[in-house]
């Protein structure tokens, strides 16, 4: 196993605290040199839209903590190719670049799972 | 095998029930639990401690007792909820890294 831990964000940024909540464990995480890699899976892919202002409802967001996702070793970010069609979305409408992104197949996530000692889901 | 377990769920939920009933469990299976460790809507826990009524619970929190189980409240998510936990509350209070650490000694780490 390459990886530790894997953290799948499931929720939405705004609908209660497990975004949050997910957000603060990758960071403490990223910190304590615990090898850490983020999927966001379903509604969790809107934590990465671009031109959120969670300063409106007093909240942290992924946004500044993505942008140094290179300097915190959890590149690359995983998301599910059929999650951007679902919520009809493409990679420019998210705040990060193309390059840190590896899209999956939904069928692969077994694949991606095997690869981690530790998953959590927020 | 040793366990972390991560209880983010609110105590009013079946999911605590379960959370409570698989810690007795690894426990009774003679696995080890290093840490539980209250995240979110979990830190709520803390509060049923003073509820003597709850059965449950607080044979639950007796066992965790007997067996020096480190039972810990997210300091962040206390003070996001005006959280204040006693100096005799069985449930202490610190930040992730005690999480961090714990899962990094821990062979299966399991969230609620």
């Amino acid at each position: 196993m390459n990886d530790n831990t894997l953290v799948i964000i499931k929720s939405s940024p705004y609908k209660d605290t497990q975004a949050q909540d997910g957000l603060d464990f990758v960071m403490a995480a990223a910190a304590f040199d615990l090898p850490v890699k983020i999927l966001f899976q379903n509604e969790g892919i809107f934590n990465l839209i671009r031109n959120q202002d969670s300063s409106l409802v007093n909240r942290d967001n992924f946004i500044d903590f993505i942008k140094a996702a290179e300097l915190y070793e959890i590149d690359p970010i995983y998301i599910i190719k059929s999650d951007l069609d679902k919520y009809n979305l493409d990679l420019n409408k998210l705040i990060i670049e193309s390059n840190i992104i590896k899209l999956i197949d939904k069928d692969n996530l077994i694949d991606l799972y095997n690869n981690f000692n530790h998953i959590l889901t927020y | 095998m040793k366990f972390c377990i991560i209880i983010s769920c609110n105590p009013n939920t079946n999911l605590s029930y379960t959370a409570l009933q698989f810690s007795k469990s690894v426990l009774d299976l003679k696995h080890q639990i290093s840490l539980i460790f209250f995240q979110g809507d979990g830190v709520y826990h803390a509060l049923k401690t003073n509820n003597k009524e709850d059965k449950n619970w607080h044979e639950w929190l007796s066992l965790m007792g007997h067996n020096d189980i480190k039972l810990i409240n997210c300091s962040s998510a206390n003070i996001k909820r005006g959280l204040e936990i006693k100096g005799n509350s069985p449930i202490k209070v610190a930040g992730l890294g005690e999480l961090i650490i714990a899962i990094k000694e821990s062979d299966k780490v399991m969230k609620f």
